[in-house]
């Protein structure tokens, strides 16, 4: 298992390293943005990455060789969720050292340090992408689970200003007050439980599905 | 001696091909050629047998085991090579090995050392900078370093000159002087057959058309040439197959059918090889 994960990091190793420049570029752009804009630039590292190592496994038709050799599909399938938490922890990584650095340097950039709260969105947004893209990966491969890559973005864009006009219609059943309730009448530990909790929830869920797929796949 | 690979009425359906319930076997101690046309099933077979692909019926054992149940310890005892390089050609040869040798039990690093300077393998260089040959003997050293029973190679020929396949066979000749050892050969390069296999397996649209020792097989079959006078009192159905042009003919028969068949005088007989073998049995290449 843990072969498969160092194969994984060994082949992205220049990724991680551009990276950092994505970062810089991004803690620089975003600076009037507030935290939400460097939880969607962590997360979207994180996604980057991900995808990066999954286009290398189709290119070089690993999964022949993968298959071929002593490890268990139940295995492969489990580190790419591993190693998508491991990623995970690299942006938070590259994320912090350049904000490190950047306010050290004393250079006149508004500079926003994540608090333990948005770290825990931050994962819980990652789990909720790969969670839903994996199994399609698993399914199809990457060549045309890229398709649903694309309707998933469209999904999530057009999805929110749907989901955001229900809130806002305050209807019956489900208003945006009862939302700001929850969060209001909780603490952060509470919430930050919850969201794990949840997080773990989708994982799992997202991890038989896959097992399932790659069982069934043949190469 | 016993049976390392058993393979019985597999069958695999495909949209517009299908294996149709083959059987064979592979013994300990012989090195096993798995030949046929392209397009006959051989890789399907050999994916099939190495779990990569779901079989729709039949039974696959290796070692006595089943190879789908087992499949992890069984692959812990099998050497593979195939046609094309599947190894990740972004990481250098050391980092390939640093990543698989601890996925087998039985790794040996004395062996892997052994062999890549033997071949003269560059461990820092990337797989994908390496040449075709140099690529099959890097499969080769993994294959040969982790104490495998059974060696399975799909076409792990095609395309190398003659120098590096020459050296391949002479690798396999060694290890099956080991009589635990088994080698199943796929190639449609069959002179490669000619100097090593012991029992061959012709595959021929999905189907078996000869599975037996390749020495019985080259003495059970001649090729016979005539003018057409000699062919008047002779059915087509008593050759394997048969051309004909204007002149005379040529066809495969068992030896014993010439006998009774065929004046001595009217006819050429001729010892044929593996690839007269495959292409009269296939029907290929004939009345052209």
């Amino acid at each position: 298992m843990s072969s498969l994960i160092i194969k994984d990091i060994l082949l992205i190793k220049r990724t991680i390293l551009l990276g950092f420049i994505y970062m810089i570029f991004l803690v620089f752009a975003f600076q009037s943005l507030g935290s939400d804009a460097f939880i969607s630039a962590v997360v979207a590292l994180t996604y980057i990455l991900l995808m990066t190592t999954l286009a290398y496994e189709e290119m070089n038709h690993s999964d022949i060789i993968l298959n071929s050799l002593p490890i268990k599909r139940s295995n492969i399938v489990f580190s790419k969720y591993i190693l998508t938490f491991i990623y995970s922890i690299i942006s938070l990584l590259i994320y912090f050292i350049v904000v490190f650095v950047i306010s050290t340097l004393n250079i006149n950039v508004n500079v926003h340090y994540m608090n333990i709260m948005e770290i825990v969105w931050t994962l819980f947004y990652i789990s909720v992408f790969s969670g839903i893209y994996l199994p399609i990966f698993f399914k199809f491969g990457y060549v045309k689970s890229k398709i649903f890559n694309v309707i998933v973005y469209v999904f999530i864009f057009s999805g929110a200003s749907v989901i955001s006009n229900i809130f806002l219609e305050d209807s019956k059943y489900f208003s945006v007050n009862s939302i700001l309730k929850f969060f209001q009448n909780h603490t952060e530990f509470q919430i930050s439980i919850c969201l794990i909790g949840i997080t773990l929830a989708i994982i799992s869920v997202s991890y038989l599905i896959s097992l399932y797929f790659y069982k069934n796949r043949e190469f | 001696m016993g049976t390392i690979l058993e393979v019985k009425n597999l069958r695999k359906d495909f949209k517009d091909f299908s294996l149709k319930d083959i059987s064979f076997s592979v013994e300990k101690g012989f090195i096993t050629g798995f030949i046929g046309p392209n397009g006959a099933g051989k890789s399907t077979t050999i994916k099939l047998i190495m779990n990569l692909l779901k079989k729709d019926n039949g039974e696959i054992k290796i070692f006595g085991l089943d190879n789908v149940k087992n499949e992890v310890d069984i692959k812990n005892r099998i050497g593979f090579v195939y046609d094309e390089n599947h190894f990740y050609g972004e990481l250098t040869i050391s980092e390939m090995k640093k990543i698989i040798s601890p996925l087998y039990e039985n790794w040996e690093e004395d062996i892997y050392n052994k062999y890549l300077e033997k071949f003269n393998l560059p461990s820092n260089k990337k797989i994908k900078k390496l040449s075709k040959g140099m690529k099959m003997k890097f499969s080769l050293i993994i294959a040969l370093s982790h104490q495998a029973e059974l060696f399975i190679m799909d076409e792990p020929t095609s395309g190398l000159d003659p120098i590096v396949r020459s050296e391949l066979l002479d690798i396999l000749s060694y290890i099956i002087q080991d009589e635990n050892k088994g080698v199943f050969f796929s190639t449609h390069i069959t002179s490669d057959l000619d100097r090593i296999a012991d029992c061959i397996v012709l595959l021929n649209k999905g189907e078996i058309v000869l599975n037996d020792t390749k020495d019985d097989i080259l003495d059970d079959y001649t090729i016979i040439k005539g003018d057409k006078k000699t062919l008047q009192n002779i059915s087509d159905t008593d050759f394997i197959s048969i051309k004909e042009n204007k002149f005379g003919f040529e066809g495969l028969i068992r030896k014993e059918k010439i006998f009774n068949k065929f004046s001595k005088q009217n006819i050429v007989t001729e010892k044929p090889n593996l690839e007269d073998i495959m292409l009269y049995f296939t029907g290929r290449n004939l009345n052209e």
